[in-house]
């Protein structure tokens, strides 16, 4: 069953069209992959795709439902959840309370239960709580859990980042450029840690990602975009000897650079 | 001992109110200190009024004073012209001073609703801007309506506010904000204060959640409006000016941005302290300020900025980063840079 559908999407600021008629169809459990040269649109595909611009044609289904006019809460509400290429976690917040404020709009009481503690408040904030460490445990974070967000190593910042959208309990994880800055061990770290959201949480996965050994590695379906156009697609062998994902990346003629 | 230690949210506060009592009835202290006892918790309400939109939720009121005259007089009409409560008996004085404070509240969380609901969905300091311009409006419509005592002032309020309503709702007000803080809502605030960004792709309703906690702290404003109204019995419009709003912000930011203990020790503390350094006349005014230079010179975040008492027994908490807190610091220059060079 499809969970993420893009369905010939487009974007155009002012005259300049940054994606145009971008299409992808990621099912349960598919691990897909947005690659391309610098400036060719991946993050604004990633921004149309979890709402926070609109796309000026086309139309997007989490999940089977249409997301025209949704604002991004919405998106995650339908089972979108997404990393961002500059960590943004809750920095002044702890470890475990950024992953319970990932559960905030999953709450079952209301405001004036939360005021004055009665209802379902105690056994709500309960649940949330086991749940978040369940998931810190998880992923080996649970003795850091009462760290500032900010204090903890760069790699660690990125893990947090993954769990953090994993606690939203979504059905497709974007991630944008998740080994950036990071050295080869701590990229293998991240391959495992990919491979296990979608092993054995069994999410589906898209992501940007400019090393390419990772995403050789990981993906199974690889979309090459270049100045907002789709110019390749396909498993990444295809795409690796594809000369006009070459031409995009090295220049020149496909001829020339394939000699 | 251990009963206490397992209860102390609900004990400790009403403990300090007998305290004060006592020493109250015994005649160790008089009336001036009570005075500014309640004029203390008055402002503490204030200050944590404040705190659910500055230190929670991340966005910038700058004339709270406006909700506290619109609940101040909205609540001093009600007692005083409709009602005229002071011939009546004692108990339903009462009743009509809590229907008092509540239509306060109710009215200045109508006016909060109103500013936050366009504002509140920008992202963006446009809510410091229609709040400091807020206050004033509120401050000049006063000015011109006869019905309030127009510039004269309006007088003749009876005096129902006691040391105990104070505490009462100096009471409820701290465990409304614990509770608050500590919930799936405050933890959104939180989010929305740490990063917007994130916290909209986290499935929380941005612009829902900061309506919520600022119409809540524009109803605590306008109780702490009513108290006001009822402890001095005379309401001008100038004493509700930006510098009103400034006194909150100072308490504020001095006491520790997001923390519900910082907020309350602030509020106390800079009220108490022109009164005890009155024997020093005119250079009483140069320490206070002396004090506030120090204050964030060597601690930024405030005297209690990311800490709580513990009898407070908050789960949830953390620091609010102001701009200003690494400007002083020579060793965090580094990691700053280090920090700014791995986000790019």
């Amino acid at each position: 069953m499809s969970v993420l559908k893009a369905d010939h999407i487009s974007i155009q600021f002012g005259g300049l069209r940054a994606v145009n008629d971008f299409s992808l169809d990621l099912q349960e459990k598919e691990l897909y992959s947005i690659i391309g040269p610098n400036g060719a649109g991946k993050t604004t595909v990633f921004n149309m795709l979890t709402g926070i611009y609109q796309p000026t044609e086309g139309s997007i289904y989490i999940d089977g439902k249409l997301m025209a006019g949704c604002k991004p809460y919405q998106f995650t509400a339908a089972g979108l959840a997404r990393t961002f290429q500059n960590i943004r976690l809750f920095h002044g917040a702890t470890v475990l309370d950024n992953v319970k404020m990932a559960h905030s709009f999953k709450t079952d009481y209301n405001f004036f239960n939360m005021l004055t503690r009665t209802g379902k408040y105690h056994s709500e904030e309960r649940r949330i709580t086991e749940k978040s460490m369940e998931l810190l445990e998880m992923f080996d974070l649970q003795d850091k859990k009462d760290f500032f967000a900010n204090n903890l190593p760069y790699g660690e910042q990125r893990k947090l980042e993954i769990v953090r959208a994993l606690a939203t309990e979504p059905k497709v994880i974007l991630l944008d450029e998740p080994a950036a800055g990071m050295n080869p061990n701590e990229i293998d770290d991240v391959v495992n840690l990919i491979l296990r959201v979608q092993k054995e949480l069994g999410k589906a996965i898209l992501v940007i990602e400019h090393h390419m050994k990772m995403v050789m590695k990981i993906a199974e379906y690889i979309k090459v975009l270049d100045f907002g156009e789709t110019i390749s697609e396909g498993t990444p062998e295809k795409v690796q000897n594809d000369p006009k994902v070459i031409e995009a990346y090295l220049g020149g003629h496909a001829n020339a650079s394939r000699s | 001992m251990n009963w206490l230690r397992k209860n102390s949210e609900v004990i400790i506060l009403p403990l300090i109110y007998v305290v004060i009592f006592l020493l109250q009835k015994n005649k160790i202290l008089n009336n001036y200190i009570i005075q500014i006892i309640m004029l203390a918790g008055v402002n503490i309400i204030m200050t944590l009024s404040l705190n659910l939109v500055n230190g929670m939720t991340g966005q910038n009121s700058i004339g709270h004073a406006g909700f506290m005259a619109v609940g101040a007089y909205v609540s001093a009409l009600f007692s005083k012209i409709i009602f005229s409560a002071a011939t009546m008996p004692p108990a339903l004085q009462t009743v009509f001073f809590l229907l008092a404070t509540i239509a306060g509240g109710i009215g200045a969380a109508i006016f909060g609703f109103l500013i936050g609901m366009p504002t509140l969905r920008l992202k963006g300091d446009y809510l410091a801007i229609v709040t400091l311009g807020f206050g004033e409006v509120i401050r000049s419509i006063i000015r011109i309506t006869p019905t309030v005592g127009a510039a004269r002032g309006l007088t003749g309020i009876p005096k129902l506010a006691s040391l105990f309503w104070i505490f009462v709702f100096v009471t409820i007000t701290i465990y409304v904000c614990r509770n608050y803080m500590d919930s799936a809502y405050g933890r959104g605030c939180l989010a929305i204060r740490d990063n917007e960004v994130a916290a909209d792709t986290m499935g929380i309703n941005t612009s829902k959640y900061k309506v919520q906690a600022f119409v809540t702290s524009a109803f605590i404003a306008g109780i702490a409006g009513s108290m006001y109204a009822h402890t001095l019995r005379y309401l001008h419009p100038d004493v509700f000016s930006y510098t009103k709003s400034t006194d909150f912000l100072v308490y504020l930011y001095a006491g520790g941005v997001g923390s519900i203990s910082g907020s309350i020790l602030g509020a106390f503390v800079l009220t108490a302290l022109p009164e005890i350094l009155r024997f020093m006349n005119e250079w009483r005014l140069v320490i206070y300020g002396g004090l506030l230079v120090v204050i964030i010179l060597f601690r930024p975040v405030g005297m209690f900025g990311g800490k709580e008492f513990a009898f407070l027994k908050l789960k949830t908490g953390g620091i609010r980063h102001i701009g200003f807190s690494n400007l002083f610091q020579r060793k965090s220059k580094k990691t700053a840079v280090a920090n700014e060079e791995i986000s790019q």
